[in-house]
Formats: C-alpha cells, sequence, structure tokens
C-alpha cells in the first residue's frame, strides 16, 4: 500500500510550480544575458549561431546539475547524513582523476580511443565513472567501519581522501605536455561547454533518467531508511540491495556531471537542500525536485559568472558554486548536530 | 488465536564471537518477555538477532514456524516489529509520516492502514505533535513516535523493543505499558528490554536475565518474574549488598506500577468502547 497523503504540506502542487518556474527563469536568463567583448553587458537572444551555443552551455549546464542534485540525494539517503555530496566525498576527485587517467592514455597511444571514439563510447565518461564508483566504494568501507555511526568521521574521512585524489589527479596533469596542460586544469576548475559530444550528453541523460526511476519506484524504502539500519530491516526495506543501488547511482551520476562539466563543488550538497526546504522531506517528491534544484544551482551559477565583471573573460564556474555552497555548508555545520541531523 | 515464537540455541554477537547465549526457549501468545542484565551483557545484541535484524552468531528463530533469519524482508516485517535503542538522527519526516511507514510494512500494507496511524496516535497521546517534524522532537518523543511506528506495524504478531522506556517520563511509561499491554492480553508478543526493575516486574509475565560471567558469552536464565524479583534474589544478582542488608532487598515496586498501568489499559478499552457506540 503506498503512502497516499502528504499530511501538513498543503500546496504541494504551488511549491512545485515555483520551482518550475525557478527553472524557467535561470535558463532565460542564461539565453539572455552576455557580455561584449569589451566588457559591456548585453540583453537579448542573438543571432541562431550565438543562440545555439547557449543552448548547448544550458544543456550541459543543466545536465551536470540534475546529475549532481540527484548524486547528493542518493549519497544523503545512503549514508544517512546531511552533510554528504560527491564533491564533499571526493567521489567527484575520484572521478577527475578518471578522466585524467583516460586523457594521458589517450596521449600515449592513441588507436585505442580513436577505435574507442568512432563506435561512440565515451572514454571521458567511463574513466569518471569507474574512478567515481571507485572512490565511491572506499568511503562506503570507511563509513562502515565506523558502523556508520559517526557523520562527522564519515565526511572527514571524504575530504582528505578527496584532497589525496584531488593531489594524484594534479600531479599527473603536471607531467603532462604544457598545452593539454592548460586545459585538463582549467577543466579541473570547473567549465559549461557550448559544445556537447552527443555521446556524453546521451550517457548523462540516461543516468539521470534511469536513477531518477529507480529512486521514484523505492521512493518510500529510502524514507524508511533513514530510520536506521536495523528497523528499516524490520519495518521491511531489503537494505542490502538498497544501499547497492543508492551506492551505485550516485557514482554513475557523479562520474556523468564530471565528464561534462569537471568536478564542480557544492552543487551536489546544496541542491538537494533546497529541494527539501521547498517540496519537504519526502523521496517522491525529492527525486524530481532535487534535480531540478541541480539544474536550478548550475544554470543560475552559470548565469553569475556571466554578471560578474572581469578583465579576462568569465571567472570559472567551480569558483561560484564554492562559494554559495562552501558559506551554506560551514552554516549548517555550526548549527551543529541537533539541527543539521 | 496469537502467535507463536521459538528460539532455537539462539546466539548473538559480531563477527561470528559470541557475546550472548546459547538460549533455546518457547513463547506463547500473550506473553511480555522482559530482558534485563547489567549494562554489557548483551541484552541489545540478543534483541537485535531475535528480532532478525543482526545475523546470529548460532541457531535459529521462529515464528509461527517462519525462520526469521531465512524470511524475506517484507514476511519478517510481517511477522515482527523492532524499535531501536537509540531514536535514528537521520529522518526528516514528520511524526506521522514516520507512523504511516508501519502501515507501509515494505510494500506489503497493513490491514486498516492509515486509520490504524490515527488510532495508534491516541493511544500514545500524540495529537499535539503527529504534525512536527522529527527534528524538533525530543529523544523521548521521538522514542514514543517509534514505538508507535511498530505498533502501527505489529499486527498479532511479535513487539522486539530495545529499552523502550528509557527517555520518557512517568506519564508516558503508564501509557506506553499500557498499550503494550492490551497489544499482549490480544494475543501478540511483546520481548522488550526494560532497565528499570519496577516496570520490568510489573509487565513480565517471564524474565529473561543476562549474566555477565567471566571472559565467554553472557548466559541467559529463564526466569518467573516472582523469581527474578524477589527482593533478596534481585539485590544478591544486583550485587549491591545495602538492599540486602539495610532495606532487605529492592522495595517492591512492581505492584503499584502495575495498579497504575491496569487502569490505563482500563480507561483505553472504555473510550474504544465508547468511539464504537458512537459511531
Amino acid at each position: 500500500m503506498p503512502i497516499s497523503r502528504i499530511r501538513g504540506r498543503s500546496g504541494g502542487g504551488r511549491r512545485f510550480a515555483a520551482l518550475l518556474s525557478m527553472v524557467a527563469f535561470v535558463i532565460v536568463a542564461r539565453l539572455c544575458v552576455a557580455r561584449s567583448l569589451d566588457g559591456g553587458l548585453l540583453l537579448g537572444f542573438g543571432d541562431a549561431q550565438i543562440s545555439a551555443l547557449r543552448w548547448g552551455a544550458v544543456l550541459s549546464a543543466s545536465l551536470a546539475g540534475a546529475a549532481l542534485g540527484m548524486a547528493g540525494l542518493f549519497l544523503q539517503a545512503l549514508l544517512r547524513n546531511p552533510l554528504a555530496a560527491p564533491g564533499i566525498l571526493g567521489v567527484t576527485s575520484g572521478a577527475s582523476l578518471g578522466v585524467t587517467l583516460v586523457s594521458i592514455g589517450a596521449m600515449a597511444g592513441g588507436g585505442w580511443t580513436a577505435v574507442a571514439s568512432e563506435a561512440g563510447v565515451p572514454l571521458e565518461v567511463v574513466g569518471a565513472v569507474i574512478g567515481a564508483l571507485l572512490t565511491m566504494a572506499i568511503v562506503w568501507g570507511m563509513a562502515m567501519r565506523r558502523g556508520g555511526i559517526d557523520p562527522i568521521a564519515v565526511i572527514l574521512g571524504g575530504v582528505v581522501l578527496g584532497a589525496l585524489l584531488g593531489s594524484l589527479a594534479m600531479g599527473l596533469q603536471w607531467a603532462m605536455p604544457p598545452h593539454s596542460r592548460a586545459s585538463v586544469s582549467l577543466w579541473m576548475m570547473g567549465r559549461v561547454p557550448e559544445v556537447l559530444s552527443m555521446p556524453v550528453v546521451v550517457a548523462s541523460a540516461l543516468a539521470v533518467v534511469t536513477t531518477g526511476l529507480y529512486g521514484w519506484a523505492n521512493a518510500t524504502a529510502v524514507d524508511a531508511l533513514a530510520t536506521g539500519e536495523a528497523e528499516a530491516r524490520s519495518l521491511g526495506v531489503p537494505v542490502a540491495s538498497l544501499r547497492r543501488g543508492l551506492l551505485v547511482g550516485a557514482g554513475v551520476l557523479s562520474g556523468c556531471a564530471v565528464a561534462l562539466c569537471g568536478p564542480v563543488a557544492f552543487v551536489g550538497f546544496v541542491a538537494p537542500h533546497l529541494a527539501r526546504a521547498i517540496l519537504g522531506p519526502r523521496m517522491n517528491a525529492l527525486v524530481v525536485g532535487a534535480p531540478l534544484c541541480g539544474v536550478i544551482v548550475m544554470v543560475g551559477a552559470d548565469v553569475a559568472r556571466v554578471l560578474i565583471p572581469t578583465s579576462q573573460g568569465r571567472v570559472p564556474i567551480g569558483v561560484v558554486t564554492a562559494l554559495v555552497g562552501g558559506v551554506w555548508f560551514l552554516k549548517m555545520l555550526g548549527r551543529g548536530r541537533r539541527a543539521w541531523a | 488465536m496469537g502467535v507463536n515464537m521459538r528460539l532455537e540455541s539462539l546466539a548473538a554477537g559480531y563477527g561470528g564471537r559470541p557475546v550472548v547465549g546459547p538460549l533455546t526457549i518457547d513463547i506463547r501468545p500473550g506473553e511480555f518477555i522482559a530482558v534485563i542484565g547489567s549494562n554489557g551483557s548483551g541484552k541489545s545484541s540478543l534483541l537485535r538477532t531475535l528480532a532478525g535484524v543482526q545475523r546470529a552468531c548460532g541457531g535459529r528463530v521462529l515464528v509461527d514456524g517462519c525462520d526469521l533469519h531465512q524470511a524475506t524482508e517484507p514476511a519478517r516485517a510481517q511477522a515482527l516489529a523492532y524499535v531501536d535503542q537509540h531514536p535514528s538522527l537521520a529522518i526528516h519526516l514528520s511524526a506521522r509520516e514516520v507512523m504511516e511507514l508501519g502501515a507501509w510494512r515494505g510494500g506489503h500494507g497493513v490491514p486498516g492502514g492509515i486509520s490504524r496511524v490515527e488510532a495508534v496516535i491516541d493511544t500514545l497521546r500524540l495529537q499535539d505533535l503527529a504534525e512536527a517534524p522529527w527534528p524538533e522532537l525530543s529523544e523521548g518523543q521521538q522514542q514514543r513516535v517509534a514505538i508507535g511506528r511498530a505498533l502501527v506495524q505489529e499486527v498479532s504478531g511479535v513487539l522486539v523493543l530495545d529499552e523502550p522506556f528509557a527517555s520518557l517520563d512517568t506519564m508516558m511509561c503508564v501509557v506506553v505499558a499500557a498499550a503494550l499491554m492490551e497489544r499482549v492480553r490480544g494475543g501478540s508478543i511483546v520481548v522488550a528490554s526494560i532497565h528499570d526493575a519496577c516496570l520490568a516486574e510489573a509487565l513480565a509475565t517471564r524474565v529473561l536475565r543476562a549474566d555477565r560471567a567471566g571472559p565467554g558469552p553472557s548466559l541467559v536464565q529463564d526466569l518467573s518474574p516472582e523469581r527474578a524479583f524477589d527482593p533478596t534474589e534481585f539485590a544478591r544478582h544486583a550485587g549491591v549488598p545495602f538492599w540486602e542488608g539495610v532495606a532487605g532487598g529492592q522495595p517492591r515496586c512492581g505492584p503499584d506500577w502495575r495498579r497504575a498501568i491496569e487502569e490505563q489499559v482500563g480507561s483505553l478499552s472504555r473510550s474504544r468502547l465508547q468511539d464504537a457506540g458512537v459511531s
């Protein structure tokens, strides 16, 4: 029997409509706000060519934002920890190490990568997903060895793991030839590509839709998982298989997002909290709300960096999201365990 | 009518190392089993294992012939409801939504579903808290909601509760105890660890006492309440010579609690009769 009513959260439809209009607002803003070469602010949709580029940016930012939002939602449910997110636990660092290794492999022996790209296999996605999944496995192992009891210890472990993997990736990039080093380190700061590789887009879209359906189908079980391992088991939740599903889902989503836009920080942390604030705590609402909030944060950050005046183009998107999300994270941490746990 | 439970040389522990057991007992419908014992004697491990949510180190748990450790999750959820000692910190739902999870029961709903939630809210006096978000509840309130969730879930089955009275005030102890007593009289089985000797004496039809003796696993003794709470026996076992020598043993507060709880059970059934008469 599904739990049919959502009590005490009146106006569910209205809240959802508000969320959708926020999505529409940031997308329209991204499509019509730009900067001219001399630094002046331009308003207007531009010609077909410019409009196509802007739509490309909207699509890549939206896909990465949705993937990160869903990944954060899955991670917070899996670890029963509201501070969890792919960036904070080092999962995106693991994914970027995977991408770095793939691009080094491509430079060293180009033959097999050419075959793969001809077959339509997005190698950067494969590398990122493998890196993310391996990191997820390590984080999970750390959480379980501590009995999943101490949420701060898991977060701390994830942060250190992320720093470690990030340094490894940086070391590898340092050893690269200068021209590729520059492009990779720009990618590490987060980017929003305006020209998209079709296989990456298809893989990411598939990941978001599939994990969304999985979360929707298991929504009440995920709600019940929050009561704790033993109680959830006794409530009839197949805890082991549900955790496997959430873990793999979060890994694949983080990998896709990193392959698209680089390791953009804090989107996966902020999006589920924003969705919870707007739609309430039920998984069946959040599984739609968290990816939409991810779109709002990611596209919104892309708009913000157009608005920030600089002398050398737009600031990297990762800088914007880290500033907003980092402050939010510290604020939650400061409110104390009882407030956020 | 009612449920039967059997533990067959059940041993509980971690990583294959038993900390308590082995234990073999038959539990009949309508029994209230109080699990007592000093801190660290393995009460919680025993309860989690006999609830089928922690792997056993040996032995079996049968509820109406069904092996809990082999059963699928939904089948187990229908046979037995378990409440942990410490309420989870990770819940964002409201109190009512948490109790509705009991009606969900792994996707195999409870007959009567949502109307059971309303009844339990009344029984446990949660009317004013029902819409409150979980993080805003005190630990005692969370405990009451968690017990309410189990009361929604359990239909003529087994309730396993780890220290259900630990953070409740006196009044709420009586309210929760009366709700459990009512279930037991309807043929359910309750197994609960209770550190308060008075409450344990008031409620138990049988007592399992875990004794930590030496480095090995705790031994569990199956005792009658009269035996377990006999003043001299209790004082000797608790190892507090003061009670034995000066007070002649632990004061027998069980019967007083019992009267308070019976009164509450009576008022519950009166209000149910009234409701039935009205509708």
